[in-house]
C-alpha cells in the first residue's frame, strides 16, 4: 500500500426503530496506525464497524475511504476486512473451505500464512466452523482477518474465549503483521488493559456517541487524579472541571481535566491509565 | 528480561530505560544486536511506533547505532556513557527524594549517613 | 467480478445439486420409470414450487458470502438474478426433455390441424400450429394450461417467465421474512400476501379451465384481450409482476440486517 489511506465516518446516525444505536458518530481511521475502539457492551462499537463494512446501513451519514463513498463500493470494501461477532460464512463450512472462499474475494489473501497460523493455534483446518468452541471460533476469525491482506483490519472482540497463551500469540501475530504490511488496525473491545500500550489511538464511544478520540497519550494527558482528604480535594477542585469523584471513607479522589498546577501539599497527583480513564468517562452516575 | 509498565512515565521512556539497564548490566554487550522493534512490540504488546521512539532515544544518544538492513547494535562505549548519565541523574532521582522522605519522617542528616554506610557494607 | 464470485458459491452449493437432481429425474424418465400420466402434472407443480423454494438458500448464500467477503449488496443481488436464470433454465430444460421423451415414447398421436377439440365453455376454440402431440403435452402437462397460444416459442417463453416469477416472489417472500421484526410485521406480512396473490392471479388471469389447475382458471384476460395479442400481453403482465417481485426482493435484501448472535 502506498501513501496513507483513511476511512472517515461523517455524522453517522443509526436508529433501530425508536432506539438510537449511533448518534452522530464522526471518526477517522488512518492506515498505518492501531486504533482501540473502546466502549461498554451495547455502546455501538459493533454497529459502527458493521456500518463501515456495509453489513448494516446507516440511517443517515456517510462513510468514505480516501474520499470515495464506501456504500455499495466493492472496490473499497475489498480493502477492508472485518472480523465479525457472528460466525461469518455460509454454515457447514470447514475452516479450509472458508479460507478458499475468502481468498477468492481478497486478492492479497495469503493462504500459506493462514495455514501456518492454523498450525500455530492448533486449529484443525478440516473441522467445521459451526462445530468449533467459542475460543476456536474466535481463532478462526482472527486467522481469516490476519491473512486477508486487506489494507484495514478490523477486529471485533478478538480475544473472546481465548486462553492466556492464545491471547499472547494473537497480539504477537498482530504486531508482526502490522509491522510488515503497515495496515490500519482497529481493535474493538471492552477489555482494555491487554491492549492499552498497543493502541496508538483510541476512540471511546458510549451510548452511540464519541466521548473521546485521539492519540492515546493525549487522552491520558488530558486529565489527572488527585487524592487526599475530602476537604483538601474539594477545595482544590473548586473551579476545575471534575470528571469523576470517588470517596473512600474520609479520603477522596477526583479525576480532573487539564494539567495539575499549584497542587497543595497533602494531595497526591497521579496519572490514570487508559482503563481508568475509560471507566471514568463511561461510568454512570452513582456507579463507581 | 521482565518488563512491567507503570502509568507515571511514558512507555517509550520506560522502554529506553529497560534497554539501558540491559546494556549496563551487560546482558546485551557492546557490539551485540538488540531486539528489533517488532520483536519488542510483539513481546511486550506495545505499539511499534512507541518501541521505535524508545529505541530512537538511545540512537540519538549514540548508545545504539543502526546497520542498514541488519538491525540495531550497541555502540562501543555505550556502557560508560550510560553510567555517566545515570550518575548525573542519581542526585535528582535518588538523593533528593530520599532527603525529602527523611525530612517527612524526621530522620537527621547523621542518621541518613549512618544508614547509607550500613547499606553499602551489606 | 464480485457478482461472479458470489455466483460461484451459489452454483457450487445449490445449482449443481439442483442440476444433478433434474438430470436424475430425466434419466428415470428415459428408462421409463415414471408413467407420464401420473408424473407430468406432479412434475410441473413440483418444479414451480422448487423455483420458489430454491430462492431461499440462494439468497442466504449470496447474502452471507457477500457481507463477509466485502461484496456489495448490489453485486451479490446480481449473482442472485444470475442464479434465478440458471435455475429456471435448468427446470425448463428438464421439462423440454420430458416432452421430447413423451413424444418419442409413442403414446401420442402426431398430426397438424388448425382447430382442435370441442369449443371450450367460453365458446372459444383452441388453435394449434405445431405438432399436435407436442402441443398437447406442452399445454396440458408442461405449461399448466397455456392453451390459448399456438406458438411454441411463446409457450416456452411463457413457461420461463412463470418460473421466474415463482423464483422472485419466493425470493421476496424469504428476504422479507428474514428481516421481520416487531413493528414491521404487519406491513411486511401485507407485502408477502400481495406477492402471493400476484403470483396466483398471474396464472389466473390467463388460464382457461383445464381440470388440472382449477385454482388458476379464471381466464380473465383471455376474455378481454384479443386472442392474437394474448401471448405478448401475458409476457408483459408477467414481466411486470417479476419486476415488482424483484424490486421488493432487492429492497428487503439491501436492508436485510446481519443477525448478531451475541455470545458473551
Amino acid at each position: 500500500m502506498s501513501g496513507i489511506s483513511i476511512i472517515k465516518t461523517e455524522n453517522i446516525i443509526k436508529k433501530y426503530g425508536k432506539n438510537i444505536a449511533l448518534d452522530g458518530v464522526s471518526v477517522e481511521i488512518e492506515s498505518g496506525r492501531i486504533y482501540g475502539l473502546l466502549g461498554r457492551n451495547g455502546a455501538g462499537k459493533s454497529t459502527l464497524m458493521n456500518i463501515i463494512t456495509n453489513r448494516v446501513f446507516a440511517t443517515s451519514g456517510k462513510v468514505t475511504l480516501d474520499g470515495e463513498d464506501l456504500l455499495e463500493n466493492d472496490k473499497a470494501l475489498n480493502r477492508i476486512y472485518a472480523m465479525s461477532e457472528t460466525v461469518a460464512l455460509p454454515g457447514g463450512l470447514s475452516f479450509k473451505q472458508a479460507v478458499n472462499i475468502t481468498a477468492d474475494f481478497y486478492k492479497k489473501f495469503d493462504k500459506e500464512y493462514a495455514k501456518s497460523l492454523a498450525e500455530k493455534f492448533r486449529l484443525d483446518p478440516k473441522k467445521r466452523l459451526s462445530g468449533l468452541s467459542t475460543g476456536y471460533t474466535t481463532i478462526a476469525k482472527i486467522i481469516l482477518t490476519l491473512a486477508s491482506g486487506a489494507d484495514f483490519l478490523i477486529f471485533d472482540e478478538p480475544v473472546l474465549g481465548l486462553d492466556a497463551n492464545h491471547r499472547d500469540l494473537f497480539y504477537r501475530l498482530l504486531v508482526e503483521r502490522y509491522a510488515k504490511q503497515n495496515c490500519g488496525v482497529v481493535i474493538s473491545t471492552h477489555l482494555i488493559e491487554e491492549c492499552e500500550n498497543l493502541v496508538e489511538n483510541v476512540i471511546i464511544i458510549d451510548k452511540g456517541k464519541v466521548l473521546a478520540a485521539g492519540k492515546t497519550e493525549d487522552i491520558l494527558a488530558d486529565g489527572y487524579s488527585v487524592t487526599g482528604s475530602k476537604k483538601l480535594v474539594k477545595a482544590y477542585c473548586d473551579g476545575k472541571e471534575v470528571l469523576a469523584e470517588k470517596n473512600l471513607g474520609a479520603i477522596c479522589s477526583a479525576y480532573i481535566r487539564g494539567v495539575p498546577y499549584n497542587v497543595p501539599s497533602g494531595l497526591e497527583v497521579s496519572n490514570p491509565d487508559l482503563q481508568h480513564v475509560f471507566i471514568t468517562l463511561t461510568g454512570e452516575e452513582g456507579e463507581q | 528480561m521482565d518488563l512491567k509498565f507503570e502509568t507515571e512515565r511514558p512507555i517509550y521512556i520506560q522502554l529506553a530505560d529497560w534497554l539501558s539497564d540491559l546494556i549496563i548490566s551487560g546482558t546485551i554487550a557492546e557490539g551485540d544486536q538488540i531486539p528489533s522493534t517488532t520483536e519488542i512490540s510483539a513481546e511486550y504488546k506495545v505499539n511499534p511506533a512507541t518501541a521505535l521512539k524508545g529505541i530512537n532515544m538511545l540512537v540519538d544518544k549514540d548508545i545504539i547505532f543502526k546497520k542498514r538492513g541488519l538491525g540495531m547494535f550497541v555502540s562501543n562505549g555505550a556502557v560508560d556513557k550510560l553510567k555517566a548519565e545515570r550518575q548525573e541523574d542519581f542526585q535528582q532521582t535518588y538523593v533528593e527524594k530520599m532527603c525529602a522522605e527523611a525530612r517527612k519522617l524526621g530522620i537527621s542528616k547523621t542518621e541518613i549517613i549512618e544508614m547509607i554506610e550500613r547499606g553499602f557494607d551489606k | 467480478m464480485n457478482a461472479l464470485k458470489v455466483y460461484k458459491q451459489i452454483a457450487k452449493r445449490w445449482i449443481l445439486p439442483l442440476l444433478g437432481m433434474y438430470a436424475a429425474v430425466v434419466l428415470l424418465m428415459i428408462i421409463g420409470f415414471f408413467s407420464f400420466d401420473d408424473f407430468s402434472v406432479i412434475f410441473e407443480i413440483i418444479s414451480i414450487a422448487v423455483a420458489a423454494v430454491v430462492a431461499y438458500p440462494v439468497m442466504k448464500t449470496a447474502f452471507t458470502t457477500s457481507t463477509f467477503c466485502g461484496a456489495s449488496r448490489k453485486k451479490s443481488f446480481c449473482a442472485v438474478m444470475l442464479a434465478a436464470l440458471t435455475v429456471v433454465l435448468i427446470i425448463a430444460a428438464a421439462h423440454f426433455a420430458e416432452s421430447i421423451i413423451m413424444y418419442q415414447s409413442g403414446d401420442f398421436y402426431s398430426y397438424r390441424i388448425d382447430v382442435i377439440g370441442e369449443p371450450l365453455p367460453n365458446g372459444k376454440c383452441e388453435y394449434v400450429a405445431v405438432d399436435e402431440t407436442y402441443r398437447y403435452i406442452l399445454t396440458d402437462y408442461v405449461l399448466n394450461s397455456l392453451s390459448f397460444t399456438n406458438n411454441i416459442v411463446f409457450m416456452w417463453i411463457m413457461f420461463i417467465v412463470k418460473l421466474l416469477l415463482a423464483f422472485f416472489s419466493g425470493l421476496a417472500f424469504f428476504t422479507i421474512m428474514s428481516r421481520l421484526s416487531g413493528t414491521g410485521k404487519l406491513i411486511n406480512g401485507g407485502v408477502v400476501t400481495i406477492l402471493i396473490v400476484l403470483n396466483v392471479c398471474g396464472s389466473a388471469l390467463f388460464s382457461s379451465f383445464d381440470g388440472y389447475a382449477p385454482m388458476l382458471s379464471d381466464s380473465f384476460l383471455v376474455q378481454i384481450v384479443p386472442h392474437e395479442k394474448l401471448c405478448p400481453v401475458y409476457v408483459a403482465v408477467y414481466g411486470l409482476l417479476i419486476v415488482i417481485a424483484v424490486i421488493t426482493a432487492y429492497l428487503s435484501y439491501r436492508r436485510k440486517p446481519v443477525k448478531s448472535e451475541r455470545r458473551v
